[in-house]
């Protein structure tokens, strides 16, 4: 009796201290407790620097506290626990196949426990001027430019003009570096006037400060960084993740340099996810170095390889000018020439950059009075970016001389490979493509381009007439032209469309609404083809990035806070004529979703202080949460939230703080390895990785690698 | 006779004009090429004070030439508000001294 009685509390002791669930040899697994008992939702990090490059991945607990990470290259790790109302555990060091019992600990104040909240939590407690305040009346009125006709106008700048490159409520961000202070003389508003100057994005800083009247921008930013100083704390709590939120896998490695930043990540053919099945990660530096940044993710190794130019004189950001650092002092961290804002990889694995080759004027060939189909319609006297190729096959580069400016760049599902892209700014007022199939048949960069305007059918006769200008009245025998051109854009898998999205006044600088545009290219697309605009329903505005799902429905989000889907399908009224030419028909096509968090003080709680940079749908399943899942990069959620079966699963990235991103892609490295053999990749967006975790000059950009499991423990 | 004096004169006007003209359009797009334009304009404030402004501050003021070269190389704080003028080691003296002889008169495009 005694014995049985000892078996069994020996059994309830192995109960209590194994996991319980099937561990492989490259898991590490275990349960969390603290104080108050078993820690459910929250994060567990592993993080190695055995391996070529800093490698670190992270799991969350289920309903009981127990956690398995799974699939961890051989090395030693340091294990630990954060979540919200906690503070970071001790670091445990452990191996592969090691069963933890962690300890958690709970946050002692309010204020520490904040310390781990998203940065909107942090950047919602900025004051926005009330809707009174508009129109603004000026430098000697209340010091908001008299431009700044809407309150919305304010908001969408600082989200698409401060938000598009920081990580705002960020620790490196609600915490001015005593540099500053020190320069501004303790005050407040001159520090911040001193920290938009430091570093060579400062005349960059400079145009969305006038934006905002920068007295009161300044002011704004210095009061709200003044009242965290002396303990003010967010008025919003995050919740733990659960549900689906708890079967995520993140794996991250470190890349490029702390001194470069990135803008996109690259694994794929958008098309057909299994391209470079396990092959090399691809980044995409802009203004910070011509050295395009690799990741082989399966043997933990960062590379990079410098892209060319085409004329030496290319303006580089090496001689931008700039203010003292709080972190790099004078020197300048930049030297980018190439400028490469985006890419994309082809069904052969070769990759194309939107990227500057040469200086800002055009060859003759695109200016009026040259024969090219194009120029003949709009000649172009300008370009900001144009397209580079590089195989990694033969290890060569093409430098293709586009007479328009590039921004993103996708292929179309036609014959010819057709490169759609998008300039940006709205200042050409033209979309550009590249026909990859004759350039490769030809090498001839002016044969195979083209571009156009985008004409609206105001007179509804169906076809492409006669245009007035955007800033002409309607004439009822013309066609009108809208003066914008891509910033999103997308080639649709259903029919011949091409979408894109224009920016709305905080990124355009233009008094224009953001739209999504619809291009029917038609059989010269130079000569025929006509657009459809469509506006985000009332209350809403500040469309950026789209994509399009396998049904044709069109996704976007909003600086109002939602994501949008635009379903053309639904639309009940007439899609041409004159009633469309400011593109309020078809509210019935919009549905929206509220991004996740606090609203600014005094505005719409229907909208949310968060801002999603783009938005990517997964066709292929490549996350695991299934086909046609819309993904918007939530820059002040720090996290990619994703819209499953009408829900929204916010997968928070927690380490280091400040995740910030700009787009995903998908890849399927193995159809049949169930989770494993799947993931979305994406990379730190922000210009200022030294602003992530706590600031630092040795944080470097990262690529991270996001997979779902069918429940938190599996392996 | 009188028809070639009258001729060369005006074709050194035109001339002198043309060249003022050059002058001013290589100091725009110095000053576009250094940045300035993003804190200035031509009138009225944008971040700082627009320059029709400040020619009419220095006007006939001796010695301002040499004291904004100063302002603009290594910054200044104080006289148009709050937002301090960063400093510009980067620009040689040449550049300061066309960049500043045409914002004193007043930044004209042409």
């Amino acid at each position: 009796m005694r014995q049985s009685y000892l078996r069994l509390v020996f059994v309830a002791i192995c109960i209590a201290s194994s996991p319980l669930f099937a561990v492989a040899a490259s898991d590490i697994s275990g349960v969390v407790k603290s104080s108050k008992g078993l820690e459910a939702g929250v994060w567990v990090i592993a993080e190695t620097t055995d391996l070529p490059t800093k490698f670190t991945k992270i799991v969350v607990t289920d309903d009981q506290g127990r956690f398995l990470i799974p699939e961890l290259p051989s090395a030693n790790y340091k294990v630990w626990v954060r979540g919200y109302g906690l503070v970071d555990s001790s670091k445990v060091s452990a191996k592969p196949g090691a069963s933890l019992n962690l300890k958690a600990v709970i946050a002692p104040n309010a204020k520490a426990a904040a310390e781990y909240y998203p940065g909107m939590y942090w950047y919602s407690m900025l004051e926005i001027p009330k809707a009174s305040e508009f129109p603004g009346t000026g430098e000697k009125g209340n010091g908001i430019p008299t431009f700044m006709k809407q309150q919305h106008y304010w908001v969408d700048t600082v989200k698409n003009g401060c938000q598009s490159c920081h990580a705002l409520g960020s620790k490196g961000i609600r915490q001015v570096p005593e540099f500053f202070t020190k320069m501004g003389n303790g005050d407040s508003f001159a520090a911040w006037a001193h920290r938009t100057q430091a570093g060579q994005a400062m005349g960059y800083m400079a145009l969305v400060l006038g934006r905002l009247g920068p007295d009161k921008g300044l002011s704004l930013y210095a009061d709200w960084t003044d009242r965290i100083a002396k303990g003010e704390l967010p008025f919003a709590k995050p919740d733990r993740p659960t549900g689906l939120e708890r079967n995520a896998v993140y794996s991250m490695w470190d890349w490029s340099t702390p001194k470069f930043y990135m803008h996109d990540a690259m694994s794929t053919d958008k098309r057909n996810p299994t391209v470079n099945a396990n092959g090399l990660i691809w980044g995409a530096p802009e203004e910070s170095t011509n050295l395009v940044p690799t990741l082989d993710p399966v043997k933990n190794i960062a590379s990079s390889v410098r892209m060319p130019v085409l004329d030496p004189k290319t303006p580089s950001s090496t001689g931008a000018p700039r203010g003292p650092s709080a972190y790099w002092g004078d020197e300048p961290i930049w030297d980018g020439q190439s400028s490469i804002h985006n890419h994309i990889m082809d069904e052969v694995g070769r990759m194309w950059f939107a990227a500057r080759i040469r200086p800002v004027p055009n060859p003759d060939f695109c200016k009026a009075g040259s024969d090219h189909p194009s120029a003949k319609v709009v000649p172009l006297n300008e370009s900001l970016r144009q397209i580079s190729m590089y195989d990694p096959k033969t290890k060569e580069w093409a430098l293709i001389n586009t007479c328009f400016s590039t921004h993103h760049v996708y292929f179309g599902h036609d014959a010819n490979n057709t490169l759609w892209t998008s300039a940006g700014p709205p200042n050409s007022g033209v979309v550009g493509w590249l026909n990859t199939k004759k350039y490769f048949e030809t090498r001839d960069e002016k044969v195979s381009q083209g571009w156009t305007p985008l004409i609206i059918d105001a007179n509804g006769n169906g076809k492409r007439d006669e245009w007035v200008e955007a800033n002409q009245p309607l004439d009822p025998n013309k066609d009108k032209r809208v003066m914008a051109a891509f910033y999103g854009v997308q080639p649709s898998p259903v029919d011949d469309a091409i979408w894109g999205q224009a920016m709305d006044v905080g990124f355009s600088r233009i008094d224009q609404p953001g739209y999504l545009i619809r291009l029917n290219p038609g059989s010269d697309p130079s000569n025929t083809a006509l657009v459809e605009i469509y506006q985000s329903p009332e209350g809403t505005f500040g469309p950026r990035g789209l994509d399009v799902d396998s049904k044709g429905v069109v996704w976007t989000v909003l600086s109002s806070g939602h994501i949008g889907s635009f379903d053309r399908s639904k639309c009940k009224g007439p899609l041409n004529g004159p009633s469309t030419a400011e593109g309020k028909q078809c509210q019935e096509g919009w549905t929206l979703y509220r991004l996740p968090g606090p609203q600014f003080k005094g505005m719409d709680p229907k909208g949310s202080a968060d801002g999603a940079y783009y938005i990517w749908v997964d066709l292929h399943n490549t996350l695991g949460l299934g086909k046609d899942v819309p993904i918007a990069s939530s820059n002040g959620g720090e996290a990619l939230i994703a819209v499953v079966n009408g829900k929204l699963v916010n997968l928070h990235v927690p380490y280091p703080m400040a995740f910030f991103t700009k787009n995903v892609d998908g890849r399927i490295d193995d159809a049949n390895a169930g989770w494993k053999g799947r993931g979305v990749w994406t990379t730190t967006g922000t210009r200022t990785p030294f602003h992530s975790g706590d600031g630092s000059k040795d944080m470097y950009p990262k690529v991270f690698k996001v997979q779902m499991r069918p429940n938190p423990l599996a392996n | 006779m009188k028809k070639i004096v009258f001729f060369l004169l005006s074709l050194t006007l035109w001339m002198a004009q043309s060249s003022f003209a050059q002058s001013n359009q290589a100091a725009a797009a110095l000053a576009n090429q250094s940045g300035c334009m993003a804190c200035h304009k031509a009138d009225g404030k944008l971040v700082g004070p627009g320059y029709q402004e400040v020619a009419e501050k220095y006007k006939d003021q001796p010695g301002a030439l040499e004291m904004l070269m100063q302002k603009v190389k290594k910054g200044g704080a104080g006289t148009w508000g709050r937002i301090p003028m960063p400093a510009h080691p980067q620009l040689s003296d040449e550049s300061l001294n066309i960049l500043v002889t045409w914002v004193l008169k007043g930044a004209p495009a042409q």
